[in-house]
């Protein structure tokens, strides 16, 4: 199957494609749509949770900061002894598992400071002094920051060299006399281990978010992905990352403002909900990936692509199955039109099954192809019909033309007359003849003639008639007489009812003496040199051969030297132009009348001329047949 | 050519209308020998309408003539005018067969 060219492949194209956007539009907008609802939801969930687990946070470090506190009180009021110094520090620290290590720094006046350090090495306790040279505690930010400040702090996170030796962030509150000196510090230690242990414990985010905590400089304390820790800070990230908005973010983190933003770390969508943590001056921040949030979106979505997938998997089988319903019949079809348009009329149809619109235009066309048939044997019929009557009115044509004389001057060695003649056969009607012949030494006979009918039949008739014709005048020098019997010779037998209209002249050379007669035709125009133009009378008598036993009248005139006499048939009077308008008795008679100088075969030239002139494009309907003859006096006399 | 036929007690009258020449004249042979053949012995033909008639159309006349003359019958033509008259007058037709100026006349030829 052709598939661009055909129906069927055209309903499959724009059926999927159709379908398929459709489908892919309400799969978008649904995934858009929940996305944005999702995304409104997390937002009020992303912050509470970041909060919650903030505040979880936020209730360790209080508990360390009261318990540092407490210590630090104490040991302000009561004066005792380093043993047990130490002892309150186990103590401490055993009973707070948040507790990393916990230290003292006691520094009275006139003697050496102590400071005794209790922290976690493994499952056990192990007990230290930071009071030597090897440690310098008086250099130490946890030492430091609340001896200046007066009140308890929170370090930033650092790695505890030659204390605990572990990253961590100390607590440390001052210690003042009862007279309100300072004399020392209590701290205590929260591992940064612990920190992450203890967030990544909490019920949080899922599978891929997670977690973080950023000291009040940024610097992250708490990462699931410990290289993280302490190596980098929220704005060297950003840095790394080019991220301005991260750098944003951590900016309003530690300014302890609670939020929600759409953030991407290490280059992963997602959304970013941030909370302080108690009085640290921590930021705690909760990441939630994009790709996680839309998980079951994107899940949905998948499911329904495929639904959608599948339903146009369904819906093209069924076009398709449809479409070659449709379209075979239709290819049938068009195979046979093919056939046919090729010239094979006798293709075979394919049979109509059903009533749908193919079987009808199936119907259709093969009834369309059975007029055409008929048609074509009709018009093959009328052109074989058309060929044998144009090939008999060309045969009829030959004959016709060949009886009559063409030869002119038809008697060159005779000095009493000049004679010329034309016969202009028209393409359909016409019997026109005309003939001419000595008779004997002194009579010249002249004939113009008008067969009814056409054709062979028409063609036979004349040349019967000019043979009778000829005969008879060998043996009736009457002209009146001749007609009568040649009418009882053309009547005898003619169940045709053809007959001819005929004039019959006889001229006596001699003296001009023209006899004539006429047998239902025109009678010829007697032109005289000066120019008058008038119609020889004309003897009664009908058409001849038509029925027998007619008799005819007889003319008689004396040509005197110059007179002319012209013959013709209906074909001169009766041309017409295309409006129907005939050329007219008047208009032959003043044509011959202005040729009154010109020689015969001028006048015949001249006449047909005018004719031609006078019908233009008109097609000439009948013959045209134009015969003049001219006295010019008795033998010897001629000039 | 249009013919227009009525049936006067034992006469045809017929009206030919229009022009009888070598396309309508084989029309006008077969029509009239059919009334012949079905009996019509006196017919008159009424030419005041026949506007042109060619020698195929007097062949057809002379034709239907002799064919009633055949049967027993007769054939008259009427009210020729103009150029029909003409060439009714020209061919000699009124040797073949009655010719009247009008129908009356036609009628009472019979």
């Amino acid at each position: 199957m052709r598939f661009r060219g055909s129906l069927a492949g055209k309903l499959l194209l724009w059926g999927v494609l159709g379908s398929g956007l459709v489908l892919l539009a309400v799969i978008a907008s649904g995934y858009l749509r929940a996305r944005t609802l999702l995304e409104k939801e997390l937002e009020g969930k992303a912050v509470e949770l970041a909060q919650a687990t903030a505040n979880r946070m936020a209730i360790v470090t209080e508990a360390m900061e009261r318990t540092t506190e407490t210590v630090a009180d104490i040991v302000g009021r009561v004066l005792l002894p380093a043993g047990e110094l130490e002892d309150l520090l186990k103590r401490t620290v055993e009973r707070n598992p948040e507790i990393f290590g916990s230290a003292l720094v006691l520094e009275r006046g006139g003697v050496l400071p102590i400071a005794p350090y209790v922290y976690r090495d493994g499952g056990n306790l192990s007990t230290t002094s930071l009071a030597g040279e090897a440690y310098r505690f008086q250099t130490q930010d946890w030492y430091l920051l609340p001896r200046y400040a007066g009140t308890p702090q929170w370090s930033e996170p650092y790695y505890d060299e030659g204390g605990g030796g572990t990253l961590m962030a100390t607590y440390s509150a001052p210690l003042c006399s009862t007279n309100g000196a300072f004399i020392g510090v209590a701290t205590a230690d929260i591992s940064l281990r612990w920190l992450t242990a203890r967030l990544s414990s909490l019920p949080l985010l899922g599978r891929e978010g997670f977690a973080f905590l950023i000291s009040s400089q940024g610097t992250v304390i708490a990462h699931p992905d410990s290289d993280f820790i302490m190596n980098e800070t929220l704005f060297s990230l950003a840095a790394t990352w080019q991220d301005r908005e991260l750098a944003a973010l951590g900016r309003r983190m530690i300014g302890g403002e609670r939020g929600f933003s759409p953030a991407s770390l290490a280059g992963k969508a997602g959304w970013l909900a941030f909370a302080p943590v108690g009085d640290t001056g921590w930021s705690l921040a909760a990441f939630f990936p994009r790709s996680e949030l839309l998980r079951d979106v994107a899940a949905l979505s998948r499911a329904q692509g495929t639904a959608a997938f599948a339903g146009i998997l369904l819906l093209l089988a069924v076009t398709w199955l449809l479409a070659r319903s449709v379209t075979g019949p239709l290819r049938a079809l068009d195979g046979a039109v093919q056939a046919l348009a090729g010239g094979d009329a006798a293709a075979p149809l394919p049979t109509p099954r059903g009533d749908d619109e193919v079987s009808r235009l199936t119907a259709s066309f093969a009834s369309m192809r059975e007029e055409l048939e008929s048609y074509m044997a009709e018009l093959a019929r009328t052109a074989r019909a058309r060929e044998r009557i144009e090939s008999e009115l060309r045969i009829g044509r030959a004959i016709q033309m060949s009886l009559i004389p063409k030869t002119f001057p038809p008697f060159p060695e005779r000095r009493e007359f000049a004679l010329h003649a034309l016969l202009e056969p028209a393409r359909e009607v016409g019997g026109d003849f005309y003939d001419f012949f000595m008779t004997d030494e002194d009579h010249l006979c002249l004939a113009v003639g008008d067969v009814s009918g056409k054709g062979v039949p028409a063609a036979l008739f004349m040349a019967v008639t000019r043979t009778f014709l000829k005969a008879l005048s060998r043996e009736e020098t009457s002209p009146s007489r001749i007609l009568e019997r040649l009418n009882d010779e053309l009547a005898e037998g003619n169940d045709a009812s053809m007959f001819v209209t005929l004039f019959l002249g006889v001229v006596d050379l001699r003296d001009g003496r023209l006899r004539y007669a006429s047998g239902g035709h025109p009678s010829p125009l007697l032109s005289r040199p000066d120019g008058t133009v008038t119609a020889l009378p004309r003897p009664r008598g009908p058409l001849v051969g038509a029925l027998e036993g007619m008799t005819f009248d007889e003319g008689e005139r004396l040509l005197l030297s110059r007179e002319r006499f012209l013959a013709f048939t209906d074909g001169v009077t009766e041309a017409m132009t295309a409006d129907g308008e005939l050329f007219g008795d008047d208009r032959t008679a003043s044509a011959l009348s202005d040729l009154a100088p010109a020689s015969c075969r001028e006048v015949v030239d001249g006449l047909r001329r005018r004719l031609a002139a006078f019908t233009g494009e008109a097609e000439q309907s009948d013959d045209i047949t134009l015969l003049v003859f001219e006295y010019l006096g008795p033998k010897g006399k001629a000039p | 050519m249009k013919l227009e036929r009525t049936v006067q007690d034992d006469k045809t009258v017929v009206t030919v209308v229009g022009r009888l020449d070598a396309m309508t004249a084989p029309d006008f042979e077969k029509e009239s020998l059919a009334w012949v053949e079905g009996g019509d012995r006196k017919i008159l033909l009424d030419l005041a309408d026949l506007e042109y008639i060619s020698s195929a159309g007097l062949r057809a006349i002379l034709a239907l003539a002799k064919r009633a003359r055949a049967s027993g019958g007769a054939v008259t033509v009427c009210s020729m005018k103009g150029m029909v008259a003409e060439v009714f007058a020209i061919s000699g037709f009124d040797a073949f067969l009655p010719v009247a100026a009008d129908r009356e006349g036609g009628l009472e030829a019979f």
